[in-house]
């Protein structure tokens, strides 16, 4: 009986645990840069990052008004950027943000078709944030550190 | 009392909204980076209604125009207009929402203008656009008591602390006035509170306060179904009323209950308590097709004299597709019948069918 709770235990403990690693997406894993234009932030933790592109915060400590700008539906990496942030397949993140925009709570994010586009909107936007691969060409000050 | 609310309103309330109204354009004229949005939403209709008469319906429905803009990184407006059939083709132009909001510090906005009444998830989220409402139809409780609209001065906050709490407190017009005309003639207050324990999941509470000199006078109640009828009491009446949402809206699950209930009082007839229930559940496969069911009741008392003695149930079943984020179809059968069959209350409709088609979409 005290055999067969142990065992129990164990598998329980293994598939939460791997629950849990299943649901961690690191973006460093996948060679994604986290991007944004004078928004005071240097480090951000992953979970807060996230939070900012579902347009949970308004303004960045710097009170600066926060621009998410978002890859396209022709853009390469669509689905994979789709997945890092919000967990969801880019469909269902239109339809978050469709949402929000009609509830009058959010402004509506920007959408570009390439990484390129995306580094260039926010090296002219203060407050934009973005995530694009690091083998883009990206200026130093834009490139803002993920804390684990 | 009513020489207190003429001192709040003349002196205290008006004052407050115009400095403000003169403080966002003076600063939107000094804005460099003013950025705008329109977009347009709308639908077109069939139904079949079975009952003692049976006829059919293709119309056009409501179509509007929703314009979002920033003035600045504190400053943004949104608007909102419909058209609307009023018969002999002719359309009628309502000014659904038009407010500015003043972001003043972090997650929390001043907001004033003409906007929807925050008492519950449904008004706050979807009001006008079919494209974002899980079913055909609102629920019953809108066509009888919740003031869509209010117009006045709202502080709103959302996603603050790790449970994405917001809340909305509002202060600004009654039931008998919506827009800017009549403004705070009968003055209602709004405290709503709502929070997000997940992304997916919302909860929302609400209590609404507003006190008639005319009960008879409803511009709120301009959403009525084809079972309102004119409220014929036309003496002061007070109208108090709670509200209670849970909405998940997940990958594959989608539910949503609303609850409400209403007390109202008279010199005539004194208290009336007032009941509604509104369930729905859906089962999202395949991305884009929702199967869902629904169940929506209504229950007045037989002294109310703002909806009047009036009760409703209505059983759903019906599926969407969406073909695009902006553009889906659903179909609906609807039953409809009496709480009571006893005809204990004099106003059973009867029961009916009703199979309807809406494909609605935004641009």
């Amino acid at each position: 009986m005290v055999y067969r709770l142990r065992y129990t235990l164990i598998i329980l403990l293994f598939l939460v645990n791997g629950y849990n690693l299943s649901g961690q997406i690191n973006l460093d894993d996948f060679s994604i840069a986290l991007i944004g234009n004078n928004t005071g932030v240097e480090q951000i933790s992953e979970s807060t990052m996230k939070a900012y592109f579902k347009g949970k915060y308004n303004k960045w400590p710097n009170n600066k008004t926060v621009i998410v700008v978002l890859s396209s539906s022709k853009h390469p990496k669509v689905e994979l950027y789709s997945d890092l942030l919000y967990n969801k397949s880019f469909y269902a993140v239109k339809k978050y943000w469709y949402s929000l925009v009609f509830q009058g709570r959010n402004n509506p994010p920007y959408f570009f078709s390439s990484d390129q586009e995306i580094i260039e909107f926010v090296r002219l936007n203060p407050g934009a944030i973005a995530i694009v691969e690091k083998s883009s060409k990206i200026p130093e000050n834009l490139k803002i550190q993920i804390n684990e | 009392m009513k020489q207190i609310k003429n001192v709040l309103n003349k002196q205290i309330l008006k004052p407050i909204i115009w400095c403000f109204f003169l403080v966002v354009f003076s600063s939107s004229l000094h804005s460099q980076n003013m950025s705008a949005r329109l977009n347009a939403y709308g639908h077109l209709n069939f139904e079949s209604v079975f009952s003692d008469t049976t006829y059919s319906n293709f119309s056009l429905g409501e179509q509007e125009l929703f314009i979002n803009a920033k003035f600045n990184d504190d400053f943004s407006f949104l608007g909102e207009i419909t058209l609307n059939y009023s018969g002999h083709g002719n359309y009628r132009l309502n000014i659904e929402r038009l407010r500015l909001k003043y972001n003043y510090y972090r997650n929390h906005s001043i907001i004033i203008g003409k906007f929807h009444t925050p008492v519950n998830y449904w008004n706050d989220v979807y009001f006008h656009a079919r494209l974002f409402f899980p079913t055909i139809d609102r629920p019953l409780m809108f066509s009888k008591w919740i003031p869509v609209h209010t117009f006045g001065m709202r502080l709103q906050g959302q996603n603050i602390g790790k449970n994405n709490f917001g809340y909305d407190l509002l202060l600004g017009s009654g039931m008998s006035s919506e827009d800017i005309y009549s403004v705070f003639n009968e003055p209602s207050v709004t405290a709503a509170v709502h929070w997000k324990p997940v992304d997916e999941m919302r909860y929302g509470l609400s209590y609404y306060y507003t006190s008639m000199d005319d009960a008879s006078n409803m511009a709120a109640h301009s959403h009525g179904g084809d079972d309102h009828s004119m409220n014929m009491y036309s003496g002061p009446l007070d109208f108090h009323m709670l509200n209670a949402s849970v909405a998940y809206f997940g990958e594959k699950w989608e539910f949503l209950n609303e609850f409400s209930f209403n007390r109202t009082e008279t010199d005539t007839l004194g208290a009336s308590n007032n009941v509604s229930n509104f369930i729905y559940l859906g089962r999202r496969f395949l991305e884009k097709n929702v199967a869902f069911t629904g169940f929506d009741i209504l229950y007045t008392g037989e002294n109310d004299l703002h909806t009047y003695p009036y009760d409703r149930m209505k059983f759903i079943l019906g599926y969407k597709y969406e073909y695009s984020e902006k553009l889906n179809v659903k179909a609906q059968v609807e039953y409809y019948t009496n709480v009571y069959d006893d005809h204990s209350h004099n106003h059973a409709l009867g029961p009916k069918f009703e199979f309807k088609i809406q494909m609605s979409y935004g641009l």
